[in-house]
């Protein structure tokens, strides 16, 4: 995009919004706008180009209400966790929150009536309709032999027109932290691909220890100590929507009997269950909850003791989570006649 | 290239807008005007218009975008002018009520001022020749052109420029009533740079610039009935201030019903900032004092609400109004002001 805006005459700065280091961070990201404000305000450019990471519902409003064009950009998301994973050598759960924080938000942007949306795997087949593609969409006139040589030049080696990663990177990596990249991101990989999401599940690897926050719940928790939070994370984005969340747990024999509580939050508390484990054994706790746009640090489970005196272990298993569809009732019966009534439908 | 116009809202701060868009135009080619008192806005604006040039037109500036400008190291241009005259501006120009019209200017005020003094200003007052403004203006964003140039730009604009409307705003002014005099000036007065040692003055909001809490389109100038449940029962007056701590006094009245009752008052941006409580006891007027800070990043007018607690059988209140005083740490430093001295 850049290079084609070069070619149309002026200067170009492009600038990718918000940089890796504050998409692997916890703190509130200020919003694309605003740094497209500031980019336009920092200098004299007579073109820019923004790669929005984490494109909020501004953004979208503006873009849909002018039908402005724009290019979103889909790819296998273990590819983009493979690209920053190579390029930061990050803690590949700070990789996965940053892909998986990314992926709500730009989902709502592939339908709008300006998009042009451009799938990875065609392009690396061929670059050059990828160019092409984005210059007509945006009227820009390209030269012969321009589109020829914008390809090789971005064809170079360490480009990303290099083979995809996720294959090799998921061959080198340890077995837990490959399941936490299959388990946070493949949903999405299979929405932008196939069009359904089934199923997102978060492993324990994502979640942080109350009493420490450097750990990960990879080992059983003593309970005792009185109330508190003992797991709690991983703080990231869900598509808008109804949600069923499945928590599983498991408790040693002494656990049995006391009070556990675990709840969604984000922002506010979305939904809880408290439950006693009646004795040793793997447990699911299900809850239910609705999301609005993605927004804030996003969500959060927490598993909580509730009883002062609790005695054992309790180990996290990992959190699954599936999209709640709800349909509209296709046959009129007595019942449905009342609604009618009484909903003047 | 963005340029940038802050101003009071006035006439003055339009013909300001104008005549840098006639010189960017003249000197760098096609420029847009866009609107934009925050960074949100001027990115939806700009991809509004799709402009790669624009003159940006900021009436009540968030501290936010100073910030920006200033860490850019851009220049800017601030309009100051009387805010008596700006006030009269809106109020017949606009045909806007005069709370509206005072509403308007004092947030402007609060706004404008934190841009006076930043690096890269270029302040310019209306008592000044226009083709020397202009010519100052081109100077300031170093925009190449030729005075024949700059005196044709002043020339064509002459006629939808500012000074004839000044008089007539003046004489607007003085045919106000005193208690709307007093009203506006409460607002707007201590913007005017009339304290001895430079400080500003209290700041007084008074009833008619407040709204209700059930009806937030409609002025609070009379009694509320706080019957029915607990609810918001007054708001406003969504007036800017400058960043810094303050603190606020709202006295209201309350009738031998109502004093029974324990109310709340918040003071909000887009956060709530500060709260505190007014238990009457007894009939008749009761104050509460709150201190509130107010960051330098601000972009948000105040809000002041007044909630009852619990539901009522009976009873009615009314604002009498809120002063507001610079906290001692916040008034070390006297900011400057709107209105030249020599006024």
């Amino acid at each position: 995009m850049a290079r084609l805006a070069a070619g149309a005459g002026g200067e170009v700065v492009s600038r990718t919004w918000p940089p890796l280091t504050d998409m692997f961070g916890y703190q509130g990201i200020s919003s694309t706008l605003d740094e497209l404000a500031r980019v336009l305000i920092g200098n004299s450019a007579k073109h820019l180009v923004i790669g929005a990471r984490q494109p909020d519902e501004t953004l979208r409003k503006a873009l849909a209400e002018r039908t402005a064009r724009f290019v979103v950009v889909l790819d296998d998301t273990r590819n983009a966790a493979a690209d920053i994973l190579a390029e930061t050598g990050a803690d590949p759960k700070m990789v996965v929150r940053a892909v998986a924080n990314s992926c709500p938000l730009v989902m709502q942007y592939y339908g709008l009536p300006g998009a042009l949306t451009l799938h990875a795997d065609r392009a690396r087949i061929d670059p050059a309709a990828a160019v092409s593609a984005i210059a007509a969409h945006f009227g820009i006139a390209v030269e012969p032999g321009a589109v020829e040589a914008i390809v090789n030049e971005l064809a170079a080696p360490g480009a990303w027109a290099s083979p995809p990663g996720a294959e090799e990177l998921a061959a080198q990596l340890p077995a837990a932290t490959r399941k936490m990249f299959d388990g946070a991101l493949l949903g999405y990989r299979d929405l932008f691909f196939d069009g359904r999401l089934d199923q997102i599940i978060w492993t324990r690897d994502l979640f942080y220890l109350a009493v420490d926050a450097g750990r990960s719940p990879n080992e059983p928790i003593d309970v005792a100590g009185g109330s508190r939070i003992l797991i709690y994370g991983p703080y990231i984005q869900l598509p808008r929507g109804s949600w069923t969340a499945q928590i599983v747990l498991g408790f040693s024999p002494e656990a049995a009997g006391y009070t556990f509580v675990v709840d969604v939050y984000a922002d506010t508390q979305l939904a809880s269950t408290t439950f006693q484990p009646d004795g040793p054994g793997v447990y699911n706790a299900d809850l239910t909850f609705s999301l609005g746009e993605p927004s804030g640090k996003g969500v959060e489970v927490r598993v909580t003791v509730a009883s002062e005196d609790a005695r054992g272990q309790l180990a996290f298993g990992h959190v699954v989570l599936r999209p709640l569809s709800i349909r509209r009732a296709e046959m009129m019966t007595a019942a449905g006649n009342d609604f009618t009534l009484v909903l003047e439908i | 290239m963005l340029l940038f116009v802050i101003g009071l809202q006035s006439a003055f701060a339009e013909w300001c807008d104008a005549v840098t868009v006639e010189l960017a135009r003249r000197a760098l080619g096609p420029t847009e005007l866009i609107r934009g008192d925050t960074l949100e806005q001027i990115a939806l604006n700009v991809i509004a218009t799709g402009a790669s040039q624009a003159v940006v037109s900021s009436r009540q500036p968030g501290g936010r975008l100073r910030a920006a400008l200033v860490e850019a190291g851009r220049s800017f241009v601030v309009a100051t002018d009387d805010p008596r005259i700006a006030c009269a501006e809106v109020a017949q120009e606009q045909q806007a009520k005069l709370p509206d019209a005072i509403q308007a200017i004092a947030s402007s005020c609060a706004a404008v001022m934190g841009y006076l003094s930043a690096p890269g200003a270029l302040v310019i007052s209306a008592d000044r020749d226009g083709l020397a403004t202009a010519a100052a203006i081109a100077r300031h964003f170093e925009l190449t052109l030729g005075e024949d140039d700059i005196a044709e730009i002043v020339r064509d604009l002459e006629p939808t420029g500012f000074a004839a409307g000044q008089d007539g705003a003046g004489h607007w002014w003085n045919s106000l009533p005193a208690a709307a005099r007093e009203m506006a000036l409460g607002a707007i007065g201590p913007y005017l740079g009339d304290a001895p040692d430079g400080h500003l003055l209290p700041i007084t909001w008074a009833r008619e610039l407040f709204f209700l809490g059930d009806q937030p389109n409609q002025r609070a100038t009379g009694p509320i009935d706080i019957t029915g449940r607990a609810r918001c029962l007054l708001c406003g007056p969504y007036i800017m201030l400058p960043p810094g701590a303050w603190s606020v006094s709202l006295t209201m009245l309350f009738s031998r019903e109502a004093a029974e009752h324990e109310f709340l008052v918040e003071i909000c941006t887009d956060r709530s900032l500060a709260s505190g409580t007014i238990r009457p006891q007894q009939e008749g007027s009761a104050a509460v004092a709150i201190d509130f800070a107010l960051g330098d990043s601000t972009e948000h007018p105040i809000n002041i609400r007044v909630s009852s607690v619990r539901a009522a059988f009976d009873g009615a209140i009314a604002v009498v109004g809120a002063t507001l005083v610079p906290a001692a740490s916040a008034a070390d430093a006297p900011p400057a002001a709107l209105v030249s001295a020599d006024e």
